[in-house]
């Protein structure tokens, strides 16, 4: 007979430890961690890319732009190299590639072996704000190919390396608050950004809220 | 496919967690703005706290659902919007 919670409880405070169960200035700590972010050349992927490294993690950005955005990257290396020397690295990356994605991480697993892939932040995605009516379906395929196929690949390709290493990690879908609500603007993006908090089954019959 | 993957995952302890922002000032929004002006007074009528998000609006909360402290979270959405959904 399989022990009453109560009694496991009770037997054996280890099963009360979880990794929350560190001072609270160290809950925010990403220390000895690296962190893949996709759209981390700009815009909102490349604050995050500066909030992780002030939490002490090593980052590495991900975008399709052939350079990151020259002023934020200069800020970011120099929060970089301030005191800890943390690695930055940067690649043009195509999140719609699986192939160039695969390789991607797993040059970031072999060069950050001291710091484990411990997540990423899926950032990269694109909106365009054309009305229901007049949306051609190549440009709406291409939203679900950028914000939701390629969410998915960096989302199975940061769990592979981290199943791989046998690494406990964290994966972060910046979708959006229109999961909830519909947004005041036309934007096909918008079931995209839903179906990554919605249901979508692995096969991708996904789920439109109307 | 965030509940779909924290499913699977979660045998590997691995974590999936989804992040909601509102509206918010990017180059990217403002591109949008820059286009449909009317979009910003708009998008100001459910702003409760008087504003729209900026990008680091966004940092400590993409920091806490990546580091421990949110060790007991997946399958899960933070939703940070200035007020937006209860407005609606």
């Amino acid at each position: 007979m399989s022990p009453s919670l109560t009694q496991t409880v009770a037997d054996d405070n280890l099963h009360q430890q979880t990794p929350a169960t560190a001072a609270s200035n160290g809950l925010f700590s990403l220390s000895n961690k690296t962190v893949v972010i996709t759209g981390g050349g700009r815009g909102l992927g490349i604050t995050l890319a500066r909030a992780v490294l002030e939490a002490g993690g090593h980052v590495a950005c991900l975008d399709i732009l052939p350079e990151p955005a020259p002023a934020e990257w200069l800020a970011l290396q120099k929060v970089a190299h301030a005191s800890k020397r943390l690695r930055l690295s940067y690649r043009r990356v195509d999140v719609t590639d699986e192939g160039a994605l695969a390789t991607a991480f797993d040059e970031i697993d072999a060069e950050n072996s001291g710091a484990p892939l411990f997540g990423c932040i899926a950032c990269a995605g694109v909106q365009q704000k054309i009305p229901a009516l007049e949306y051609p379906q190549a440009d709406f395929e291409r939203i679900q190919r950028v914000n939701v196929t390629g969410a998915f690949l960096t989302a199975k390709h940061a769990a592979r390396v981290m199943v791989g290493n046998g690494v406990r990690g964290s994966i972060v879908l910046i979708a959006s608050m229109s999961g909830q609500i519909a947004n005041r603007v036309s934007q096909p993006s918008q079931p995209a950004r839903i179906s990554l908090r919605q249901f979508i089954k692995i096969n991708t019959v996904f789920v439109f809220r109307a | 496919m965030c509940r779909s993957l924290a499913q699977e995952w979660g045998a590997y302890g691995i974590r999936v967690n989804t992040l909601s922002p509102g509206y918010i000032r990017t180059a990217m929004t403002d591109e949008l703005l820059s286009t449909a002006p009317e979009l910003e007074g708009i998008w100001m009528a459910g702003a409760l706290l008087g504003r729209l998000g900026t990008p680091d609006d966004f940092k400590a909360p993409a920091v806490f659902l990546l580091a421990d402290g949110s060790s007991f979270m997946t399958g899960a959405d933070l939703r940070v919007d200035g007020g937006h959904c209860a407005s609606a």
